[in-house]
């Protein structure tokens, strides 16, 4: 940093902000890009599977429906009240496994989820879980019915 | 885009008149304010001002004040202190359950050495009920710590009743004044605590210093010990650039005192009565009596943390009191001990200001706010019936 950029202003220069949030993210761009911008959000009202989900310690809730053809993912919606992680995973998945076989999609941990847009930091782990688990019912909802 | 910074509560931007007269004390005034040559009574000078200029803006005698490295520091101090002294007389102490963790885990810990600790609750709106305390005090009770006002919703406690109904007693009252300081007038002449805890960060000073009040006879066992600094008060050769810093910050803190009350409560009112114009928004913390500065609103099917990083990529930076936003999985102890249901704790924000603001910060908050918590809305599974 040059020392003319912390200056006597008050506060930093706005280019001086910007590059330090940008030095170290706390999310990273591609979980952010999925937070600002979800895919498939909404709601399918002739869904195959349905499942809704709620995370007792903070309070996320995330519904998903699926809509399959055979043994594909032909559709995947989802809508959440929660925090930054479990809306830009739900988003991800909800893109990953669209045209996916069943059979794949069920390997979705909660694992990969944690890694998979950068690694989640240890209290946010709950979110890859709370994805997971969701997807997973809703999968298994799909093959009750 | 120029950012706003309405996170004043967690710390505030340092004055450039107090960087302009720290500055010197870390080249040509080095010198160990212990030191009885030239370079050390020189900053000793500069310490002994600092102290003058901190007990003037809080209506103290400068031996009453005592310098630590900060809010933390001074409360661990003024509660284990008093705890340590009187122990012989009484083992209980009475707080309450909205404490800043400087003070709660503090009482924890002394928990576990023995000592039986009451955390009042706070009814709605975050204030104690005097008489409610009065209810708890027992012979054996020894210090009653209030903070004055909540660092996360602003509510002003009635210090002024706990501190008769304490003192009729002969009990000692500790205050943690860190988000008082300079914004509201404080007189220690009226204001009848015992020992007071502030910190530099709060008013445009340095980090990592503060300063513990102790009312002249009132005795307390030092938690940091070793040579006879501060009259043998907390050893440890002084931050002398700090300190100067905190002084300057307690200067400038009293001149711009009456601006409080006008400008930063004016900016307060208006970004809170824009912001509640949005549908399902609700203030934490009491409407009247409350800190000029702070104002903390939960938003209906929101996210505290996505509204927090979404208003961040706008440039304009806030806090949050939900669950598992800065590392803790647990929400704000404060919004829970005013009985907020989760999903209110879920959504909240806390917007602190100073008087660095204008107009322009509200009006940046004002216009992207409603965007954000709209869009994260669209996302609810439950919002759309309402
Ligand atoms: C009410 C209150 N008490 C204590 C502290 C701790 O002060 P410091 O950061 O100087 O240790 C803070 C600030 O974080 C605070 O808001």
């Amino acid at each position: 940093m040059d020392s003319e950029d912390c200056g006597k202003n008050a506060l930093p220069e706005p280019f001086v902000f910007r590059r330090l949030m940008d030095s170290e993210p706390y999310y990273s761009d591609k979980l952010l890009d999925h937070y600002q911008n979800p895919r498939n959000v909404g709601v399918l009202p002739e869904a195959d599977g349905e499942a809704q989900r709620e995370n007792q310690v903070c309070g996320d809730v995330l519904q998903m429906f699926v809509k399959l053809h055979g043994d594909t993912v032909k559709e995947i919606r989802f809508k959440a009240e929660g925090c930054i992680p479990t809306i830009a995973l739900a988003s991800y998945a909800t893109e990953w496994a669209t045209g996916k076989k069943i059979g794949e999609v069920r390997k979705l941990s909660p694992a990969i989820l944690s890694a998979v847009l950068g690694e989640l930091p240890q209290h946010k782990l709950h979110a890859a879980l709370l994805v997971a688990e969701t997807l997973q019912a809703a999968l298994a909802d799909s093959a009750d019915s | 885009m120029t950012p706003v910074y309405l996170d004043n509560s967690a710390t505030t931007p340092v004055d450039p008149h107090v960087l302009e007269a720290m500055l010197p004390f870390f080249t040509e005034i080095f010198g160990n304010a212990s030191s009885i040559h030239t370079f050390g009574q020189r900053a000793r000078a500069a310490v002994e001002e600092a102290r003058e200029r901190l007990a003037i803006l809080i209506g103290a005698s400068a031996k009453e004040i005592i310098f630590t490295s900060g809010g933390t520091e001074s409360d661990n101090t003024a509660v284990r202190g008093v705890a340590y002294q009187l122990r012989g007389k009484g083992q209980h102490i009475i707080t309450t359950r909205i404490e800043h963790p400087a003070i709660l885990s503090t009482c924890k810990a002394l928990e576990e050495e023995g000592f039986r600790v009451t955390y009042l609750p706070v009814d709605s709106t975050g204030l104690v009920d005097p008489r409610k305390l009065a209810d708890e005090i027992t012979p054996q009770t020894i210090l009653i710590t209030v903070m004055h006002a909540n660092n996360e919703i602003g509510t002003l406690q009635p210090l002024a009743e706990i501190c008769a109904v304490a003192h009729e007693r002969g009990i000692l009252v500790h205050s943690d004044c860190v988000q008082t300081l300079g914004k509201i007038p404080i007189d220690m002449k009226t204001f009848a605590v015992d020992l007071a805890s502030f910190s530099g960060h709060k008013l445009h000073g340095p980090k990592g210093v503060g300063a513990l009040y102790v009312r002249k006879q009132v005795q307390f066992k030092p938690l940091v010990v070793g040579g006879s600094h501060e009259r043998k008060r907390r050893a440890g050769t002084e931050n002398v650039p700090g300190i100067v810093g905190f002084g300057k910050a307690a200067e400038l803190g009293l001149e711009h005192l009456p601006e409080m009350e006008t400008h930063v409560k004016g900016l307060r009112d208006r970004l809170q009565r824009d912001l509640l114009q949005i549908p399902g928004t609700t203030l934490n913390g009491h409407p009247e009596f409350r800190a000029p500065h702070i104002c903390n609103l939960s938003f209906d099917h929101t996210e505290g943390e996505g509204l927090l990083i979404s208003l961040d990529l706008e440039g304009i930076a806030v806090s949050t009191g939900a669950a598992c936003s800065s590392g803790s999985l647990e929400p704000s102890h404060v919004l829970i001990a005013l009985g907020r249901d989760k999903h209110h704790v879920h959504g909240s924000l806390r917007f602190s200001l100073s008087r660095m603001n204008t107009e322009q910060d509200v009006d940046r908050a004002v216009e992207v706010l409603p965007q954000i918590v709209e869009r994260m809305r669209s996302l609810s599974p439950s919002y759309s019936a309402d």
